[in-house]
């Protein structure tokens, strides 16, 4: 039953990695045409910057779930690497646990400032405003599919603990 | 609750929080909901929403992903592979050679890639095999090869260096340029003490007279040398554009990146398969590392709020301690720490609390984050934690663990003597950015 939602969040993340990585590629083509606008033709632009933050959150909260899909953040696991596989099991739950309750935490607290932002017409300070959910949404996003992915781990038969691992999820 | 307690605790429930093994993401913003509900109460998670919009909706951070998308262009593509033989070609006969190319290699990747875990699993596959089968001994070679990577985030481009730069509010530009002479100086020190040992112990490296490049002609070294000329461009992208006031760090990081496409495209190793895949890579770890950074903000926040850090300050300020004790002091704590947890989240932790102490020390602040910098950039090589070790643990397996946490300690020993040397003697970290 719950399949085609699965579906729909794997696909989600899969998007959200490509569009991270097309932000990353807008920020390298928005330094070089400033680089070369502003020095060889002495004309700089009022975009590239703007470009380049915007992009920068953008493409980091659009990356983050399929990094939490691929358990790619960073963690001390050494600890964790001396428990025998078995009990680690628990433990590794524990954590898979505690990262949904935190990211939906997240969810909703950025959720609330999105809302907040759109009921009081917030505006980014820039040379052209814009609102400013229009960037932070992303955040929401990112959040909000991580915790999809930790809540999925939660299925204790899939977590599957090995030697080198820090519990691998299949 | 007193300050003194605030800090305790907070501390205390973070680093356990980073040793059970959760996401260090995860530890802070669990640390920080629960501190922002107990000290502002809910009204104060909108702070926590806008330090996590604050934090990654700033341009100097796009040097991190630049930074390392410069560095997979060159691994994915190969073209390091030619670096690696005109090198190679160029080290000549000496005793030992195979170190003195381990650590030459090493200082040129560290002007080329910004993160040493790339250049520690690239040497293991590509430099420690030759070693081994020619009989250098296993420790020395690993802990040249450890120490020769942990060389890149010194000498620039430097994701470290951007992460140290932008949370303690120091030049950026200025930060990059003083890691080249301490950079090279640990180099030095290196190949010194690397073959000092082989002089007294020849054991440590059998002769190469298998080796075909020992005895190389002048018209090879030269033709070696013209090989490489295209690396140039890529340290010129990148430093030699910050020093002439061209590009910002950030700017340069891009500029890094297009002169490694041109160098790629000249020895005809370009390919959109491998940008595509530098591009993905880049973004994971950049995701990777400004999510931790987001998350965290508002720790140093809270610390401020609750009266933590100015009362840290006035403490310390009132202890009267010489400067030289309390620079041991503050160093001693994160090279203890950093055995244990990670450098970037070491990071966060420690220079919000430390950023009042140095102003109030009146130590200059790039030279104090330089000697920050070496001693978190060890930290990857000091077991039993330290990304740089499992990097390379990962990239081979012809060395056991055991020996490679043997194999690092006298190499942790010549950094500390390095940091000793620059605390001593400010201007080598200085000198350079005295010129921007």
């Amino acid at each position: 039953m719950l399949r085609p939602f699965l579906w729909v969040h794997d696909r989600l993340t899969d998007l959200g990695f490509q569009l991270g990585k097309l932000c990353l590629a807008i920020i390298l083509v928005s330094y070089c045409y400033e680089v070369v606008a502003r020095y060889l033709f002495n004309a700089p632009t009022w975009w590239a910057d703007e470009a380049v933050s915007y992009s920068l959150c953008i493409g980091c909260f659009l990356m983050m779930p399929h990094v939490t899909r691929e358990k790619g953040h960073v963690a001390v696991t050494f600890l964790l690497e001396m428990i025998p596989a078995e009990k680690a099991k628990p433990a590794h739950w524990v954590i898979y646990l505690i990262g949904f309750l935190v990211c939906a935490a997240a969810t909703w607290i950025n959720l609330d400032e999105n809302i907040r932002q759109i009921v009081n017409d917030v505006h980014m300070m820039k040379v052209k405003p814009f609102p400013k959910y229009y960037i932070s949404v992303f955040i929401t996003f990112g959040f909000g599919m991580s915790a999809l992915h930790y809540l999925r781990m939660l299925d204790y038969r899939k977590i599957k603990v090995t030697a080198a691992s820090s519990g691998a999820y299949e | 609750m007193v300050w003194w307690a605030v800090l305790t605790v907070g501390l205390t429930l973070l680093l356990a929080c980073f040793m059970s093994g959760m996401p260090i993401f995860v530890a802070f913003l669990l640390i920080n909901l629960v501190g922002v509900l107990i000290i502002l109460g809910q009204p104060g998670f909108g702070m926590v929403a806008n330090s996590i919009f604050e934090t990654t909706n700033f341009a100097d951070l796009s040097a991190i992903p630049l930074f390392i998308m410069m560095g997979e262009i060159l691994f994915r593509s190969g073209s390091i592979d030619i670096l690696f033989d005109s090198v190679d070609k160029l080290v000549g006969k000496v005793k030992g050679r195979q170190y003195v190319l381990c650590i030459a290699l090493s200082t040129i990747f560290g002007a080329l890639s910004g993160a040493a875990m790339g250049v520690a699993a690239m040497m293991a596959r590509t430099l420690l095999p030759g070693m081994l089968d020619r009989g250098y001994d296993a420790k020395m070679s690993t802990g040249a090869i450890l120490a020769g990577a942990s060389l890149a985030p010194i000498i620039p481009p430097s994701v470290l260096v951007i992460i140290i730069g932008t949370l303690a509010n120091v030049s950026i530009a200025g930060m990059l340029i003083a890691g080249i002479l301490p950079g090279l100086m640990l180099a030095t020190m290196f190949l010194i003490y690397t073959l000092g040992r082989v002089r007294f112990n020849p054991s440590l490296a059998p002769e190469d007279a298998a080796t075909s490049t020992v005895d190389v002609s002048l018209g090879e070294k030269l033709r070696a040398i013209l090989r490489v000329m295209p690396f140039a461009l890529i340290i010129f992208c990148v430093m030699g554009l910050i020093l002439l006031g061209i590009a910002t760090p950030s700017e340069s990081a891009a500029t890094g990146v297009v002169g490694s496409m041109i160098t790629a495209a000249y020895y005809r190793k370009l390919n959109w398969k491998m940008i595509s895949e530098s591009l993905s890579s880049a973004a994971f770890i950049a995701s990777m590392i400004l999510v931790i950074m987001a998350s965290s903000k508002m720790f140093s926040q809270l610390l401020a709020f609750t009266g933590s850090t100015r009362e840290l300050t006035q403490v310390v300020a009132g202890l009267d301690l010489s400067a030289y004790l309390m620079l041991f002091i503050m160093m001693l704590i994160p090279f203890i720490l950093c055995m244990f947890i990670d450098q970037i989240a070491l990071m966060l932790v420690v220079i919000p609390i430390y950023q009042p102490l140095i102003k109030s020390l009146e130590f200059d602040p790039i030279w104090f984050w330089l000697l920050m910098l070496l001693n978190v950039t060890v930290g990857g090589m000091t077991p039993p934690f330290g990304y740089t070790i499992f990097a390379f643990k990962g990239a081979t397996d012809r060395v056991s663990l055991q020996q490679i946490f043997s194999a690092t300690w006298p190499f942790v020993a010549i950094f500390l003597l390095g940091m000793l040397v620059i605390a001593a003697f400010p201007p080598i970290a200085t000198f350079l950015p005295g010129f921007l």
